[in-house]
């Protein structure tokens, strides 16, 4: 069913320079909140992203949708990295990549409505007459289970919920290729994620649109996702099918972060890896294998050595000295 | 376990008196909350279980909003009876809370070890140790690292998880019968998180206090909870033994709650959500308030409420199907 993927990423960092001084500022340090991370994402496939506050998550997201400049790497999408392109063709791939962020309460502009908000990257394409924007508005409402009528109303007359169908429609109204979804899940009340969940894949089906999705819930990555990435401290520690990651978790983080999933009934408290401490700083990340400040089976190797991915069965990728 | 309760809310009702109308947040709560158990108050957001620790604890947040019937009874006694005096004493001795956001409950411009000493002055120390070697105790139970640095340091030095453990501190420091905790671990990390709900549990059990634990999260009851109150729309529609709440969910509601969470384990290509909205709480309907999101609905579940009646050992539900 695969074809070439339509992301790439490859040795993709982003360093945030500390400075101290006013007068004379040097630079003390640097932030390594992407440190060379590679994925790719097929077209109508979905990505999951995963990894504990902090990791860089929403760094990549702001990396791929062209709102931050790389300090080393590439972002190609369709073979083009948007870095190398100017005016019409940047537009182009803003158009081709839309995103869907984690707050619905900010994420939409208050003085305008529906109809404006959803339609706004249309008339800014050019995309057709008033009329046929209308038309395509009035559409996208409904495939995202809103009415049409909505598109007079303010986004302060809706819930969370609703604003993030809002936010949905008005990231699917060019056609894009890929959708950038940051948490958009989390901040919705437990009985109404349920509905954006399935939103989300049935907009999938029916656009053939990719789908980055940030998230650090577990459960919601397997639900949504053909592919998961793990990420600690700025880089990938695992990456694989996501059928093949929850049958069999390789690296000892990612062990660590199902061991943290809560039980779905009292009866199955199982404990497998607890951690200990918190995660490091980005600013001086441990040297090594950057989780041997906490992994429970760290050696002598992984304070020296980083150990690099090496792929088990299809596509399977860990990072681990035990791996290897 | 201690079988009587060490608090006991009855008909509980806190309203908000506003111009556009009266807002029923908490119309008619009525719950128990056993001697070192601990209790979950679940329910979606905006159903009252806030403002419910609120009431208890008389921390209504404004003018506008009054309990103006109801009882809440600590070991016997009614809090809604005593004297604004009487209840800033109950609040540093006797219940303790814990908020979601750690931010809140700290003061930014006063040290842990400042804070912590405030706490613990309020309690005489059987032992006559300082203030500062009870203090680093208190921190080392609830396993900050390095306590006697830390007891210098200002709240925005430390990460949320670490913050967290300071407000856990200062709770314990009063060794309470009853610890409200509300939503104490959304904001921290999935790993961080389950440190501190091992951290309560523990706490939980060597001070024996009753714990009422407001979440909206059913890992979360699964994982701490003994006892489980389903809340919506301004009362409880169904309590029980947090088995029986899992395997054998009676109301409607309780199955759609459970039921829509992903799972683990799970390879399912739809969730079952649950559609609509509850209904606004200045305009409920005379009968059952779930009646217009459930599947079950029939005529007389829109002519009269469904009082609780019992469902099994401690298991009661309001629906008209139970009953
Ligand atoms: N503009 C910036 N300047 C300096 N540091 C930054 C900047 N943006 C992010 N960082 C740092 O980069 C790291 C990664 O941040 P990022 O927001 O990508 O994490 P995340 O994985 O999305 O976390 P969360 O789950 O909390 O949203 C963090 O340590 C953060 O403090
Ligand atoms: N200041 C206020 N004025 C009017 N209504 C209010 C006010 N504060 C809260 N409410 C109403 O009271 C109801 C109960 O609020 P409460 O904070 O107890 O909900 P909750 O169950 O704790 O929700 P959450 O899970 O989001 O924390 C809400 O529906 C809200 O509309
Ligand atoms: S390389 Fe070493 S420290 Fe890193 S995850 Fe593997 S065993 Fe743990
Ligand atoms: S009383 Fe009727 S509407 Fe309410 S939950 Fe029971 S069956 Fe559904
Ligand atoms: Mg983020
Ligand atoms: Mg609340």
């Amino acid at each position: 069913m695969s074809t070439a993927p339509i992301l790439e990423v490859t040795g993709l960092e982003k360093h945030y320079p500390v400075r101290k001084g006013i007068l004379f500022s040097r630079e003390v340090g640097r932030v390594r909140a992407v440190d060379g991370i590679d994925f790719s994402i097929r077209e109508g496939e979905t990505l999951g992203l995963v990894g504990e506050s902090g990791c860089g998550k929403t760094t990549t997201s702001r990396l791929v949708l062209g709102l931050e400049a790389p300090t080393a790497g590439d972002v190609r999408l369709e073979g083009q990295s948007w870095q190398n392109l100017t005016g019409k063709a940047r537009q182009d791939y803003h158009a081709k990549v839309q995103a869907v962020f984690q707050d619905p309460w900010s994420s939409l502009n208050p003085r305008m409505h529906v109809g404006e908000i959803v339609g706004e990257s249309l008339r800014i394409a050019k995309w057709g007459t008033r009329a046929e924007i209308e038309e395509r508005v009035a559409a996208l409402l409904v495939e995202v289970g809103l009415r049409p009528e909505h598109a007079r109303q303010y986004p302060h007359e809706f819930s969370g919920g609703q604003r993030q169908r809002i936010a949905l429609a008005s990231a699917l109204a060019i056609g894009p290729k890929l959708i950038v979804l940051d948490e958009p899940v989390s901040a919705l009340d437990v009985s109404i994620r349920a509905q954006m969940m399935n939103l989300l894949k049935d907009v999938q089906e029916q656009d053939n649109v990719a789908y980055l999705l940030v998230a650090h819930d577990l459960a919601t990555v397997r639900f949504m996702s053909n592919w998961t990435a793990v990420m600690y401290l700025g880089q990938i520690v695992e990456y694989a099918p996501t059928e093949a990651l929850f049958e069999n978790v390789r690296h000892p983080y990612t062990r660590a972060l199902f061991s943290a999933v809560l039980p779905d009934h009292p009866d199955r408290q199982e404990e497998g890896i607890v951690l200990t401490g918190e995660v490091p700083s980005p600013l001086d990340p441990p040297g090594g294998c950057r989780f041997h400040t906490r992994c429970p089976f760290a050696m002598d190797i992984c304070s020296q050595v980083v150990p690099a991915l090496t792929e088990s069965e299809s596509g399977h990728l860990a990072a681990c000295h035990l791996e290897e | 376990m201690d079988s009587a309760p060490v608090l006991e809310v009855r008909n509980l009702h806190t309203h908000f008196f506003l111009r556009r109308g009266v807002v029923k947040a908490v119309d008619g709560v009525t719950f128990s909350l056993k001697r070192g158990e601990v209790l979950g108050l679940v329910g979606e957001s905006g159903c009252g279980k806030s403002l419910t620790a609120l009431s208890i604890l008389r921390l209504l947040p404004q003018e506008a909003a009054r309990t103006v019937e109801g009882q809440v009874l600590l070991d016997g006694e009614d809090l809604l009876a005593k004297s604004a005096g009487e209840m800033r004493e109950v609040r540093g001795q006797r219940i303790a809370m814990i908020l979601q956001d750690p931010q809140t409950s700290l003061n930014p411009v006063f040290s842990i070890g400042n804070q912590l000493h405030e706490a613990l002055a309020r309690r005489p120390d059987e032992r006559g140790r300082s203030l500062r070697e009870r203090a680093v105790d208190v921190l080392r139970q609830v396993r900050l690292a390095a306590p006697e640095q830390r007891i210098g340091q200002y709240p925005h030095e430390l990460s949320g998880g670490m913050k967290q453990r300071v407000v856990g501190a200062i709770a314990i420091s009063c060794a309470p019968e009853v610890m409200i905790a509300d939503e104490p671990t959304t904001a921290l990390d999935v790993t961080i998180q389950l440190q501190y709900l091992n951290l309560l549990k523990e706490l939980q059990t060597s001070l024996g206090m009753g714990i009422l634990f407001i979440t909206h999260d059913f890992g979360v009851v699964a994982r701490m909870c003994d006892r489980v109150a389903v809340m919506y729309a301004g009362r409880i529609v169904e309590t029980g033994p947090v088995r029986e709440i899992f395997d054998n969910p009676v109301h409607p509601y309780t199955q759609a709650l459970i039921a829509s969470v992903p799972k683990l384990r799970d390879t399912a290509e739809r969730l079952r959500a649950i559609e609509g909205q509850p209904p606004a709480l200045s305009d409920l309907p005379v009968g059952c308030r779930f009646a217009d999101r459930c599947p079950h609905a029939e005529p007389r579940c829109l002519e009269k409420y469904p009082e609780a009646v019992s469902v099994g050992e401690n298991h009661t539900a309001s629906c008209w199907l139970a009953a």
